[in-house]
């Protein structure tokens, strides 16, 4: 069956008025592209931690005492261990998020500039184990969820695990990664 | 912020699960477009049913304003969608191959697999020879390495970044490339196409 002409004019019409809605776009006021580092804070850390998620490696460089450790991260020193190979083994698949703890991004960004063609996502939570303990370990104002997260992270609660579900902790920052590359492919065809 | 997978979380179970359900409406959509049959696609090449070049353009530009848009006003990162890295001179190599194979056998990849998914023998064979050839290709890989590196472009090619002019733009090019298309296809099949009753 023919398409109706009031119907493949329309159509057309419409092609036109979006084609020149993209033409005055302009470009797109997101984040550049290439910039290495993004922080996050270090609550939200925690919380990924406690949720269990597998979509990122975290590199602990606070040098913390082993009580305070974070429980999954990679003990590591910035300037013995860590090279930009090193970074992108950690990170395993590309589209990982590879969080460091501990470093500032001015510390961080020669490691992680290399790594971003190779669609990694390097994420710093700056500050070192004191900045860590108070804003997460040992909260002062906390709310009770943060409080059991915080006695999660130390071991010293079990039942923390039930503080997986922390809707109610203020944000710190919002956390991204890059798309995993399994599902690139060809054209549509 | 999209895309979905990783505002949502998923894992790699649920992304598979994902591209599967999406493969399966898409593949649905073409087999309703009559792209499972390979007489049907085959006409395109006489001029006489140019159905697959206004249902693929179509395809390519719906999918084209949404990214650009959802991009633009911060609903998605596109620097988090993959692309697929471009070698220039195999992947021109490989689209004239493409094109010969489609012309001869009368299906593409993916329509072939939609022709698998109604039974059609002819399908089978497509997919069986296109086994075959990935299969041989991985044999005789050391021996095309060097060719199938030429030409890198960067893991990142896009029209905007070569161009550099913005992505709109590049878009609205698209658009035009489409109704210029459309608008031709439709004179074709007047002239060569049968007449309908």
């Amino acid at each position: 069956m023919k398409t109706p002409a009031v119907i493949r004019n329309s159509y057309y019409a419409l092609l036109v008025l979006f084609a020149v809605w993209l033409a005055l776009l302009g470009q797109p006021s997101r984040a550049p592209a290439d910039r290495p580092l993004a922080p996050i804070g270090a609550i939200d850390l925690a919380r990924m931690m406690v949720e269990g998620r597998r979509n990122f490696s975290v590199i602990d460089l606070t040098g913390s005492p082993e009580e305070f450790h974070l429980k999954g991260a990679l003990k590591a020193d910035l300037a013995r261990d860590l090279t930009p190979q090193v970074l992108e083994f950690v990170g395993g698949n590309r589209g990982q998020a590879i969080i460091l703890v501990g470093a500032s991004e001015a510390q961080v960004r020669p490691l992680a500039a290399p790594l971003v063609k190779k669609r990694f996502r390097v994420l710093a939570v700056p500050g070192g184990i004191g900045e860590w303990k108070s804003q997460v370990l040992e909260p002062a104002n906390g709310s009770p969820e943060l409080m059991a997260l915080s006695r999660y992270l130390q071991g010293k609660s079990a039942e923390g695990a039930a503080a997986a579900t922390l809707q109610q902790v203020p944000p710190g920052g919002k956390v991204q990664r890059r798309a995993r590359p399994s599902t690139g492919g060809g054209g549509g065809c | 912020m999209g895309p979905l997978s990783i505002a949502l979380e998923w894992s790699s179970s649920s992304e598979f699960l994902g591209a599967f359900l999406v493969g399966i409406a898409f593949g649905f959509f073409l087999e309703q477009g009559g792209f499972g049959n390979a007489r049907k696609l085959a006409l395109t090449f006489y001029f006489r049913d140019m159905t697959v070049v206004k249902v693929m353009f179509t395809a390519i530009v719906v999918a084209m304003i949404g990214s650009l848009l959802l991009s633009h006003y911060g609903y998605l990162d596109m620097d988090a969608v993959w692309l697929n890295p471009t070698y220039l001179w195999s992947g021109l190599f490989g689209a004239v191959l493409m094109g010969f194979g489609f012309a001869i056998g009368g299906y593409c990849p993916g329509t072939a697999v939609v022709g698998c998914a109604t039974l059609k023998t002819d399908a089978f064979f497509n997919i069986g020879g296109a086994l075959l050839g990935m299969l041989f290709f991985g044999e005789i890989y050391p021996l095309v390495e060097k060719f199938y590196l030429s030409g890198h472009l960067g893991d990142r090619a896009t029209l905007p970044a070569f161009f550099g002019i913005s992505p709109g733009v590049v878009g609205a090019g698209v658009i035009v490339m489409a109704l210029v298309l459309f608008i031709g296809s439709e004179a074709l099949e007047a002239k060569f196409g049968k007449k309908e009753q």
